[in-house]
């Protein structure tokens, strides 16, 4: 299947053209005798174009407020999260051994090294358990 | 820098391109890129050189795609438009990573653009990204709060970060907007409902998800689940007699669900096995005509009461001839006394039934008509090939055929018995013999074509599938393009056993290919669900994904995949793989100079003929492809046509089996296989923690496994010889080693685990390999271990048998084919059907001389 996006959609345009009618679009073509098909019609119009829905109501404002606060939360403790590890000291020798022997990512191999205090003993065991 | 605004009338046109684009209404699109292009002012201009391009790509023109996409985006590289169209196509391309950067310059230049946003946030979810996708839908809200779609997604990206406080915040907000009135059904709001309980019950707030239900039960379209999940709660919150009465009603709808009985169980909690027993009684004397009130109580009584139960319900359902009964009491057959039972009701059942037409002696009444004695038989058969009596069996199984010649089951079950004893090319004669009664039925013919490939009889297998594939394609490719894995995984492991590794590799890729797809099938879902409100059907839809590759067909291409690219590095083929080792000694020069030559020559012919073939399958692909529909997408391009010669020739085997089993140790870390098979690729890469690792995970699974003990041992032996690694290396090396083998020498290590496993066959193969593995002089004493047959050893039986074969042919016991022979015959008078056994006519032809590889030359039937 062909993944499909849509573009900002602007309204109607002016200019006036003989346009050939094409078989997909709105206007379904009349129902032909059902071959055994794998279904390929209809998963194709799972990706056919669909305005979004709206909601009716108007005080939508506590709601947000209330979004607003945890968002902001959770933003900090991320960051002392990260400032925490961030603290601790590593040799770049160690990095580079673990990088090798566990065969992993150089991001999976700081955070190890950086959650077992930069102790590479440490992190190789929590690593092979 | 040509201009990049355009005048009204083109401004316009352009909407028009876009507009299109969104209705695929693609020919009249590329008509108004025309019309743009062909002014000479507005022939550069970026935005419409790159919607041109992408609207050329969903007409399946690929390169031209890229080509003005790439120009429209150099002309106008500050164009949010352009960034935004290069990244639709590298998504279409299926390269995730390049369109997310494509996306987020296009958000630099336009940081508030909704459809950016959201084509980013469906990047984001696909990858799982979820911290990334929760970001997205928070700004995707800010900028329309009023649009359905941005309060569900948000709330999904907090549910599948597990926190729940927030989704069901949004959700109930969301829901209040709805304002549905509580007379009216509507299918989306009802769909809502469930999902919001459904994270209730996820979150573990029994009692609010109770009051949930019961306040919008009325609104709710699956009445069916609500009173399910009232079960479950009034189960969870201890309110036991409510409970009950909610699942009497559920029995009372539907008997046969096991689910509601267990249910029942738990929410009555009776002590004693009368009072559990009346309760069966009473249902089933409501529902007369369900099973399940009858064949629960077997599972819960002994003795006596068992046998009065078991023969009331084995008359019914014989009399009646109900096929699948064997079937639906196998789960009994644990229990040694419940197997006897069994047994003797039903021998005697069939004693009596010969002579005098009822089920015993001392009868009168209606007499039971021929048909009874058949299913007798039937099960019979079915009962001893469990046991493994297959003499016994097949006399049953010949018995019923000879009275009823017509029956399909009764063929299939003959096919079965040899199968387990290990005939596959007798048991696949009579799965043929079974199917050609009914040629319509795809069932059989299906299992026909499972058991020739289970017999190497690959052609045969392709033929019989053949009758139910499309014409026009060959039965493997139209295989392949259904996706039938149970067909290519059965061809894997019949390639695996001729030796064929390419045409194996490629089944292999296929399999993996299947699964990539269907991983990638779930894109267009994320906005199609959320916008028909099935957001459970949509979750679930999600964590399936998640555990794709958990699943039994992937696990077997995997493993395969594993084992032949490791046979593949111990045993590289060459180009000249084909010529047989000569022997000059025993060769004078002219002969072996005639020699030479003539296989030469055979090596040009087969050369030629492989052009041959190569040339004639792409002819074919050229038509298939002229075939096809011009509508019809492109596959995109990464799907390199898969070679056999090529992929058993690959440069870094090892290389390619981590690609199969990295999926193996996210998701099927509790199967033992995956450590050890990971444990080989990193003993050939001389990967000593990732060694260390493979076999910590599977010591913690079974530390008493055979082939692990065989690791363990090759482990340490080669932990020793490496006297230069790393001090960190060697400090973790010794450190956890310590935990495993606790200060023993090998050699004793080896000597506790025979001693402690003296009566399983398969752990004495192990620990004799690694005897003579350690010590090369006590070949005897190794051979005579794995070759014990006396009464002490249990499981003698067809495949563990085989396995000793094996190692005796391979070189796990050095040179030893007077020992091979003897075991053999030794084999053969145990089990005188196997064909494994059977003493080969011609013994140049014996599996030891086969070319190419030495080691583990799988005979016959590996998983029966």
């Amino acid at each position: 299947l062909l993944r499909r996006g849509g573009i900002d959609m602007a309204t109607e345009g002016d200019v006036e053209l003989e346009l050939e009618t094409e078989t997909s679009g709105p206007e379904r073509p009349p129902e032909k005798p059902r071959k055994h098909d794998s279904g390929a019609a209809d998963l194709e119009r799972v990706t056919d174009y669909a305005e979004e829905k709206e909601i009716q109501s108007s005080n939508l404002e506590t709601a947000m407020s209330v979004i607003g606060d945890r968002r902001s939360r959770e933003q900090k403790a991320k960051q002392e999260r990260e400032k925490e590890l961030a603290k601790v000291t590593i040799k770049k020798e160690d990095l580079e051994l673990i990088m090798t022997e566990m065969e992993i990512s150089r991001a999976a191999a700081e955070r190890s090294l950086r959650e077992h205090m930069g102790n590479v003993v440490e992190a190789l065991i929590a690593l092979t358990n | 820098m040509p201009n990049t605004q355009l005048p009204p009338k083109e401004s316009n046109l352009f909407k028009r391109i876009l507009k299109c684009y969104e209705q695929k209404q693609y020919k009249n699109g590329l008509k108004f890129c025309k019309m743009i292009l062909s002014n000479p002012k507005f022939a550069e201009h970026g935005e419409t050189l790159a919607m041109k391009g992408l609207t050329l790509n969903c007409l399946g023109k690929k390169e031209e795609a890229y080509e003005f996409v790439r120009k429209g985006l150099r002309n106008d590289v500050k164009s949010h438009v352009c960034w935004h169209v290069y990244g639709l196509l590298q998504r279409s391309d299926k390269k995730y990573d390049e369109a997310i950067k494509c996306y987020r310059n296009a958000l630099k230049l336009d940081k508030d653009n909704l459809q950016i946003l959201r084509d980013l946030s469906l990047l984001q979810i696909q990858m799982r990204d979820l911290e990334g996708y929760r970001e997205t839908r928070y700004q995707l809200l800010q900028l329309r709060p009023t649009q359905r779609a941005s309060w569900i997604g948000y709330a999904i990206a907090y549910h599948l970060l597990k926190d729940y406080d927030m989704a069901l915040k949004l959700l109930e907000e969301f829901r209040q907007t709805q304002q549905i009135p509580t007379n009216k059904i509507d299918y989306e709001y009802s769909e809502l409902i469930l999902y919001q309980n459904q994270v209730m019950r996820e979150a573990d707030l029994f009692q609010e998800s109770l009051e949930h239900i019961e306040t919008y039960e009325k609104q709710i379209c699956d009445k069916l689940l609500v009173e399910e999940i009232k079960g479950e709660i009034l189960l969870k919150l201890g309110r036991l007699k409510e409970a009950s009465e909610v699942f009497k009603n559920l029995i009372d709808r539907n008997a046969e669900n096991w689910c509601y009985y267990e249910g029942l169980e738990k929410a009555l909690q009776l002590s004693t096995l009368e009072e559990r027993l009346q309760i069966y009684e009473e249902i089933s004397k409501q529902h007369p005509r369900a099973v399940s009130p009858r064949r629960l109580p077997l599972n819960l009584v002994p003795g006596e009461k068992f046998r009065e139960l078991m023969d009331k319900f084995l008359r019914v359902n014989f009399s009646k001839g109900c096929p699948p009964l064997f079937t639906t009491l196998k789960s009994l057959y644990y229990n040694t006394e419940k197997v006897s039972i069994i047994q003797e009701l039903v021998t005697n059942y069939e004693a009596s039934l010969k002579t005098c037409d009822f089920f015993s002696p001392y009868e009168n009444g209606e007499k039971e008509p021929p048909t009874t004695l058949l299913w007798v038989q039937y099960f019979l058969a079915q009962h001893f090939d469990k046991l493994g009596q297959y003499s016994l069996a097949l006399d049953y199984i010949n018995a019923a055929i000879a009275s009823t010649p017509t029956l399909i089951e009764l063929f299939y079950m003959k096919a079965k018995i040899y199968k387990h004893i290990g005939n596959l090319k007798e048991a696949a004669k009579w799965m043929d013999e079974a199917q050609s009664l009914d040629t319509a039925d795809r069932f059989i013919n299906s299992k026909c074509a499972k058991y020739m490939l289970r017999a190497n009889m690959i052609k045969e297998a392709e033929e019989m599938c053949s009758k139910f594939t499309r014409e026009g394609t060959s039965a493997m490719e139209n295989l392949n393009e259904m996706q039938c894995m149970w067909f290519q995984t059965e061809c894997i492991s019949a390639y695996q056993r001729l030796g064929r590794y390419g045409d194996a590799l490629k089944k292999c890729h296929e399999v993996e290919r299947h699964f990539f797809e269907i991983t990638d099938d779930q894109f267009d879902f994320h906005t199609y669900c959320m916008r028909k409100m099935t957001l459970r059907a949509y979750v679930d839809l999600l964590r399936l994904e998640d555990i794709l590759r958990r699943h039994v067909f992937y696990f077997k291409a995997a493993r395969s995949a594993i084992e032949i690219y490791l046979k593949l590095f111990d045993n590289p083929l060459t180009n000249e793989s084909k010529q047989q080792e000569i022997n000059s000694e025993n060769v004078s020069a002219k002969e072996l100079k005639k020699m030479l030559s003539k296989q030469r020559r055979a090596q040009k012919k087969a050369k030629l003929e492989e052009e041959r073939k190569h040339s004639e399958r792409e002819r074919q692909q050229k038509n298939q492809k002229k075939k096809r529909d011009d509508e019809e997408e492109e596959a995109s391009g990464l799907k390199e046509e898969l070679i056999p010669e090529k992929l058993e020739r690959v440069e870094n085997p090892l290389e390619e089996a981590i690609k199969f089993l990295i999926p193996l140790k996210n998701l099927v870390a509790d199967n033992i296989d995956t450590h050890l098979l990971a444990f080989e690729i990193y003993f050939r890469k001389g990967k000593f923690l990732l060694m260390l690792q493979s076999v910590k995970r599977a010591f913690a699974i079974n530390s008493n496994n055979p082939w692990l003990h065989e690791c363990l041992i090759r482990f340490s032996k080669s932990v020793s010889k490496h006297s230069n690694l790393p001090d960190i290396v060697s400090k973790v090396l010794s450190q956890e080693m310590q935990k495993i083998f606790v200060n023993k020498d090998l050699e004793s290590f080896n000597e506790d685990f025979l001693t402690r496993n003296a009566t399983s066959l398969q752990h004495l193969l192990s620990g004799a390999k690694m005897m003579y593995f350690l010590d090369k002089s006590r070949q005897e004493k190794a051979i005579a271990i794995a070759t014990r047959l006396d009464e002490t050893v249990k499981d003698k039986n067809v495949k563990t048998l085989i396995k000793v074969t094996e190692a005796l042919l391979d070189g796990s016991f050095g040179n030893c084919s007077s020992q091979y022979e003897e075991y053999r015959m030794a084999c053969h008078n145990l089990l005188p059907f196997t064909s494994a056994f059977l003493p080969s006519v011609n013994e140049v032809d014996s599996p030891s001389t086969a070319l190419n590889h030495t080691a583990n030359y799988d005979v016959l039937a590996n998983e029966i």
